[in-house]
């Protein structure tokens, strides 16, 4: 997945109509919650075929750490 | 009080007697299913096991090889013929059924807006769909005595919010309500149906929702369980009292088993 489509998939994962880029912090996203990680934990589950360590997930700052953790 | 079962296994204050009569479990390799078939067997009933992993189930039926028969079935896709074929032999060799237990569920975590369609019907197929297929048959006078009882599944998430949960607190509401037009239904041949609401009991079912959640799910949940959280030992004396004579004029009814959780709720 290049980063582009991991934007368009992360936003609407969130359904956050804040302006998102690769340098974004999660922090500062309102729509970063416990929902959405739940959900990219199941998003990654689904189209990556394994599970994704939630312990480095919750450790993510910036949509970048979590686009590493997908292409780990 | 402290009893021997008939394998010397130490039973509680209560000891059922099921001695001579016939129950099918479905959802039988695991958890509360696994418990129940095994309760069963202890109390001297013939079952019949029934999930879709037949390596588990073998274990199980290695316990009590003598009281415990096994059969394989999906109940994503089993219809009239997969449930005929496991019934027919099971009532030829050991006569009519006295009660029928189906405990088959899985959870899939998922938000409303992510909601993956295949992943939440599967959810209702296998707690709600599959259930009623399942007593679309055994209810049969053909398969059941009169005066047989049932015991289905709902779930403590059937009667609050839970980010999530969407599907699995509906196919679990589902159950408890078509339980009681069910009732109404078999109430003529004096069987009755009743449905269990377990809270959270450590089961593979729930580790695998736990583990879907990343950790969220367990980090407020011993906290949230007055009593703590529940084995499958604490459900399965339930099922067997509903299936016992002492519940005879119990049906239609939902039993909530949950530690505490919805009245301790803050």
């Amino acid at each position: 997945m290049n980063e582009h489509d991991f934007i368009e998939q992360l936003v609407n994962l969130m359904d956050t109509e804040e302006d998102i880029s690769m340098d974004s912090s999660l922090e500062n996203i309102e729509e970063w919650d416990s929902l959405s990680y739940v959900s990219f934990l199941a998003m990654c589950t689904k189209h990556l075929g394994r599970r994704v360590e939630p312990q480095k997930v919750r450790e993510a700052k910036t949509v970048r750490d979590l686009y590493e953790i997908v292409n780990e | 009080m402290i009893f021997k079962g008939i394998r010397g296994e130490t039973v509680q204050d209560i000891n059922f007697c099921f001695q001579n009569r016939n129950y099918v479990v479905v959802g039988a390799s695991s958890g509360i299913g696994k418990q129940i078939t095994l309760d069963l067997a202890e109390s001297g009933a013939n079952v019949l096991a029934i999930a879709r992993n037949n390596e588990r189930l073998d274990d199980v039926r290695l316990l009590y090889p003598d009281k415990i028969t096994t059969a394989v079935i999906n109940v994503l896709c089993a219809r009239d013929n997969d449930w005929r074929g496991v019934l027919d032999p099971f009532v030829t060799k050991y006569g009519k059924i006295n009660g029928g237990i189906y405990t088959a569920g899985i959870s899939k975590i998922a938000s409303l807006k992510m909601l993956d369609e295949e992943d939440a019907r599967d959810v209702v197929e296998t707690s709600f769909w599959g259930m009623l297929f399942f007593l679309k048959f055994i209810t049969r006078k053909k398969y059941s005595c009169v005066g047989s009882s049932f015991v289905v599944f709902s779930s403590a998430a059937s009667y609050i919010g839970q980010k999530g949960g969407i599907a699995y607190a509906a196919a679990k509401a589902a159950v408890s309500n078509a339980v009681k037009s069910i009732a109404s239904e078999i109430a003529a041949n004096k069987q009755r149906i009743n449905s269990i609401s377990p809270g959270w009991v450590k089961t593979n079912m729930t580790e695998l929702a736990e583990q879907e959640s990343g950790g969220i799910v367990s980090s407020d949940l011993e906290s949230a369980y007055p009593l703590g959280l529940g084995v499958p030992k604490n459900i399965s004396g339930m099922a067997l009292f509903l299936m016992s004579d002492a519940a005879s004029w119990i049906t239609g009814s939902d039993v909530v088993i949950d530690g505490g959780f919805l009245v301790g709720r803050f």
